[in-house]
């Protein structure tokens, strides 16, 4: 007996098949938002949400109704770059803030796991539910228990691209697992826009719907519409994914309106013969919900009824499959055969069983040879530029130990740049500039593995760099006086990526507010406030901003975050603050530290 | 090493381009002005403008073809790159483009106001309009930032004998063209050419933008010049003339159903590597299978071999590796710097240090002038390829680099120069293209400091890098002409010569005093500068009449001493 699907997704099938009939049933409940359950014999709580065919819970504002997720109950769920917060799906969204707000869920959910791991499941717009609910348990995790589940079936899409990026890089993609029949229409459905076709669809589902279960009139329409849209998103995503430099793509996509809507997670495609295809890699999740679902003329009414009805029928086809186990894993899809009677043989047969054509192969063989190349680009930074880059670092740490001895400090060294000492720690300055530049824009261009800036050693050996080099940095701006072409060096588009980012990285893994760790750029806010109290006047704003620097100097002087260099005798900042106003200067520690 | 796999991705945007809406909508106001010519015989109009919402606005165009023979154009020199020296056009539309060219100017002008998309499409010659005027347009930037347009045209005629490959300008053109329709190749010379137009003058048509080919089974978007040249001229050849009248939207309406149906089986998918599989599977699409490339003598391999390679090339050019190779040349000028700093300490300046090459620094530095000299003539032969006035020509953060990189290393080159002492007159005979260049864009982008602001330069001027990169030719050349007048075998008419370059020089120099636009390094003791002055009061010592002027003021009171 092999491996079966439950060892390797880690849910067994007796937990998915009770989680399908919570789902189905909770789906239609009225009087609940949720149900638990304890099925007999396993170890699990089951969770399962209610859904609705109400065309405003699927899209309030069209054409995507797309809003920013909260950052407070989602922290984790943004870019680490310049890239904001996820955007989710806002009828989704209000929907669950609803039953966080008022149905008590967390202490439910609490009494009946007890030790066990909570499964939080849900069947088409319930799925939504479950996804928020998992991530929201993710994200304030429970001293002994394991982390929960979710599981799905047929769900619509939730999250952008964003969204589904910061769910692998917290590592938690594996606990989602979402099951999609081929042609089931709803998790195609959120790729367009709100319309008439949509609003037909829920009503098909709405058992108070004067259309309930009635045919749709020109039964095909709706699903080209749906197809069409499918079709964009994933046409243009292939495009980016094959690298594609054909000039007009650039300008047509200012032209067209695109949904921001992609999957994450595991997704399982049943293909309708018992088999199960598992798929991981979201763009080529992407790339399957469209081509398998796409058509042939003649078989265009049967196709577009049967994506209404296979939406109905999930807890059958995943207890028969599961059954079967007939399961497929598209791993390596660089290695996937473009020719239909390729080999290997149940890989190929899993293909045509879900209809891919050459063209889908190639798309899903491009999603494949874009993440070897992301792991490429981070194997060449761990093997190669990490070693270079502490190579560096140390030669400036030697420069930093060698001007403090002369009573200087390396700030107020380097600003000056009298020794040859100065122009050689700025060749090192510039050498670890362009490991860290070049670092930056592989992850603005979505080039490196989701999970690297997760990573503690490059956390730590970039708040190394950003501790010891970002000083130098701004010795640089205010020697050549940049201040007085682009304005105060710690803002967007003045301070570079390179600093920005791995703050973030810092922040985020330490769970603290953003601008907490601005430790390395003391010495801009030095140089600011020496500009700003030059003149005369007395500035109660001033006053403030010279406290928060006295406060920040103790604490972070206390946590050795900053350098004890700043508190040499003649270095810029204790010059300045010795000939500042009294009313100025507040700090009775602040003259101890540098007594001392 | 194996080699990254690369894929074609004609397919994908082809049918991107199709189920948008936007080929569909810009057909459709071409439509309406056919039906509108048909229905008021007079006068003509050739052009119409369509506010479908208050975001879009499109221009059509429509005519029938006209003669194929290119002639120059001096209206669209603005085109010019290195590799198109001239640029000529097709008769017909420069002929049409011409006689509507007060109501277009009209028209510019509007279209300078607005806002959003910006439609500007046309059939047949109709289209070879709508890209003239397009390009007519872009020229001299004069639409909004926010105006974001896109020309399409359907079955046109090409248009001319220059290429945009190195242009963003490419970008804004598709070119929607079915493999039933001979008017795209009809100039192209074993094409279907009308029999008036001569051989030679047919030659030089050149696509440019993306081509968006067309069949009943499908479509697939092409931007290699010579592939889509070769497949307009075998379309052109095999459709039985007169067919004039393509139904475009009728064909869009099947790709638009076929976008979303299931392919059908290919012989593509017998190749190994996706980018043959990729082109092989476009090519089948629009009806181009082995069989027909064989019969017209298309060498596919070859053309893939050549695509992919250019394909390659375009993958190594990214941001990432950008930023790489700016922070090394930014190493490489460091490197300058200390040597100028060091250079300082012996009393002489960075230029005459390196002119003396008296040491094994001065050999070293040689090694960074040349990675800097090589990165930067990159950087404007790039520029270069893209046609003139294109707009900005580097993104800031270069232009300003470019400028230190000119003032800081341009001074060694011309000591080099001076070194051989045969040579003369380097700003005519040894200046290289790039710094020429260089100086120019700069010169457009930045304006001139203000009077007020000098007094912050004077603050700054010890640290400052001489601004006129030129500077220390003009020194050699005064020098040479003090030499020349001292010279016993001077001719009279050299001599006056040579003395008014002095003058100019003198001159010169001052007013770059005054703008604090020198390096005070100048003045060190064993400076050329200095050597020049030493020769020239010696001689205006000893000449009959006196001579004055504010610059020896300057000198023989050392007032120099305070600049800095």
């Amino acid at each position: 007996m092999g491996e079966t699907l439950g060892d390797r997704i880690g849910l067994s099938g007796e937990v998915i098949n009770a989680a399908a009939s919570l789902a189905m049933e909770a789906h239609d409940s009225t009087r609940e938002p949720f149900r638990l359950d304890k099925p007999r014999g396993l170890s699990v709580a089951v969770v399962a949400f209610a859904g609705s065919w109400l065309p405003g819970d699927w899209c309030a504002e069209p054409p995507f109704g797309e809003t920013n997720i909260d950052a407070g109950t989602f922290p984790s769920l943004k870019s680490l770059g310049d890239d904001g917060v996820a955007l989710v799906n806002g009828s989704f969204l209000r929907r669950f803030n609803a039953i966080l707000g008022q149905s008590s869920l967390a202490e439910k959910v609490k009494k009946i796991a007890g030790k066990n791991q909570v499964v939080f499941t849900g069947y088409s717009s319930g799925a939504p539910m479950a996804i928020l609910a998992t991530l929201y348990f993710l994200e304030k995790p429970e001293p002994n228990q394991s982390p929960p589940r979710c599981v799905t079936f047929g769900s619509p899409l939730v999250g952008d691209r964003i969204f589904g990026h910061a769910v692998r890089r917290e590592k938690w993609s594996d606990h989602f697992i979402h099951f999609v029949m081929r042609y089931d229409v709803i998790p195609r459905i959120m790729l367009g826009p709100s319309s008439t076709e949509h609003k037909q669809i829920l009503d098909f589902f709405n058992p108070r719907s004067e259309s309930f279960r009635q045919p749709i009139d020109s039964s095909s329409g709706f699903y080209s519409s749906v197809m069409r849209n499918a079709s964009l998103v994933a046409n243009y995503d292939a495009c980016n994914l094959m690298g594609c430099r054909i000039p007009a793509l650039e300008t047509l996509r200012t032209f067209i309106e695109l949904s921001p809507y992609r999957p994450f997670g595991t997704y399982i495609f049943c293909t309708g013969n018992g088999k199960l295809v598992v798929v991981r890699n979201p763009n080529a999740v992407l790339q399957i919900l469209f081509y398998c679902a796409q058509w042939t003329q003649e078989e265009a009414a049967e196709v577009a009824k049967g994506s209404l009805y296979e939406h109905l029928a999930y807890k059958d086809e995943i207890k028969e499959s599961l059954g079967m186990q007939n399961v497929v894993y598209l791993d390596r899809l660089e290695e996937l055969p473009v020719s239909s009677d390729g080999s290997p043989a149940t890989v190929n047969a899993a293909l045509n069983d879900l209809g891919l054509s050459p063209q889908a192969r190639l798309c899903l063989q491009a999603a494949g040879e874009l993440e070897k190349r992301k792991s490429r680009n981070q194997d060449k930074i761990i093997n190669d530029y990490k070693q270079k880059i502490e190579g560096e670092l140390r030669k400036m740490t030697k420069y930093k130990e060698k001007a403090e001895t002369s009573g200087l400090g390396y700030y107020d060294s380097f600003k000056l740049q009298e020794k040859e000492d100065d122009f050689l720690a700025n060749v090192s300055r510039l050498v670890l500039a362009g490991f860290w530049d070049e670092m930056m824009e592989m992850l603005k261009g979505h080039e490196l593995p989701d999970d690297f800036e997760k990573r503690l050693d490059f956390i730590e050996l970039g708040t190394a760099y950003r501790r010891t080099v970002e000083p130098l940095d701004i010795a640089n701006f205010y020697r050549h006086a940049k201040d007085e072409e682009t304005g105060f060096y710690v803002k967007k588009g003045t301070r570079p990526k390179r600093y920005r980012y791995i703050q973030n990285w810092l922040e985020h893994a330490e769970k603290k507010p953003s601008g907490s760790r601005s430790e390395s750029c003391f010495w801009a806010e030095v140089e600011d406030l020496r500009i700003k109290t030059r003149s005369n006047g007395f500035s109660p704003e001033i006053k403030q901003k010279v406290q928060q620097l006295e406060k920040n100097l103790i604490k972070w002087i206390g946590d050795e975050s900053l350098g004890k260099d700043v508190l040499l005798e003649n270095s810029t900042f204790v010059k300045w603050w010795k000939g500042l106003r009294p009313e100025y200067r507040s700090e009775p520690d602040v003259s101890k530290l540098i007594g001392g | 090493m194996n080699q990254v796999p690369l894929f074609s991705s004609g397919r994908e945007l082809g049918n991107l381009i199709v189920a948008s809406n936007i080929v569909e909508c810009a057909w459709t106001r071409i439509l309406e002005l056919q039906r509108d010519q048909t229905a008021l015989p007079c006068p003509v109009r050739h052009f119409e403008v369509y506010n479908p919402s208050p975001t879009c606005t499109i221009v059509a165009f429509v005519s029938s073809p006209g003669q194929g023979d290119l002639v120059p154009s001096p209206l669209f020199d603005f085109l010019r790159t290195e590799e198109y020296k001239s640029v000529s056009i097709n008769r017909a539309a420069l002929t049409l483009f011409t006689s509507l060219h007060d109501s277009l100017s009209e028209l510019k002008t509007q279209l300078t106001e607005i806002e959003g998309q910006l439609i500007i499409t046309g059939h047949s010659l109709g289209g070879s309009v709508a890209s003239l005027f397009t390009l007519w347009l872009l020229d001299g930037n004069s639409l909004k930032p926010k105006c974001r347009p896109f020309c399409i045209t359907f079955g046109s005629p090409l248009i001319g004998d220059f290429g945009l490959q190195h242009s963003i300008w490419n970008s804004l053109f598709l070119h929607v063209v079915s493999n039933q329709d001979p008017v795209p190749g009809l100039f192209l010379p074993s094409g279907r050419s009308p029999p008036t137009s001569s051989h030679s003058q047919t030659t030089g048509y050149k696509p440019f933008g993306t081509y968006l080919l067309c069949s009943e089974l499908g479509c697939a978007c092409f931007d290699y010049p010579d592939l889509i040249l070769g497949l307009l001229k075998v379309i052109s050849s095999e459709v039985a003339g007169g067919s004039q009248d393509v139904d475009y939207g009728g064909i869009l309406r099947n790709l638009k159903e076929r976008a979303i149906c299931k392919g059908l089986p290919q012989v593509g998918e017998r190749f190994a590597d996706p980018f043959s599989a990729g082109i092989i599977m476009e090519l089948e699409t629009i009806g181009f299978n082995q069989t027909k490339l064989l019969q017209h003598n298309i060498d596919i391999n070859t053309v893939i071999r050549k695509m992919e390679a250019e394909a390659r090339n375009l993958t190594q050019q990214n941001k990432a590796s950008d930023a790489k190779k700016l922070n090394e040349i930014k190493r490489d000028m460091t490197q300058l710097e200390l040597y100028k700093k060091n250079s300082k300490v012996l009393n002489m300046g960075y230029y005459d240090c390196f002119k003396n090459q008296g040491s094994k620094r001065d050999i070293h530095v040689e090694q960074f002038r040349v990675n800097l000299t090589g990165y930067w003539e990159g950087m404007v032969a790039q520029v270069q390829r893209k046609p003139h006035k294109e707009g900005a020509t580097f993104r800031t953060r270069w232009l300003y680099a470019g400028m230190v990189y000119r003032r800081m290393v341009e001074p060694l080159d011309i000591a080099a120069f001076y070194k051989d002492c045969t040579k003369k007159d380097y700003i005519n005979n040894g200046r290289s293209l790039h710094y020429k260049l260089l100086q120019q864009w700069y010169e457009e982008d930045v304006k001139p400091t203000p009077g007020d602001k000098l007094d912050s330069k004077k603050q700054k001027v010890s640290g400052i890098l001489t601004e006129d990169s030129c500077f220390w030719a003009h020194v050699e050349e005064a020098i040479l002409s003090c030499e020349l007048l001292k010279s016993e075998n001077c001719t009279l008419e050299q001599g006056k010569s040579s003395w008014d370059n002095l003058v100019k020089f003198e001159e010169y120099v001052m007013e770059q005093i005054g703008k604090y636009a020198v390096s005070p390094e100048i003045f060190l003791e064993k400076s050329s500068f200095m050597k020049w002055w030493g020769l020239y009061e010696g001689y205006i010592d000893t000449r009959s009449n006196s001579h004055s002027s504010p610059l020896i003021t300057f000198m023989k009171n050392c007032h120099y001493t305070e600049y800095r």
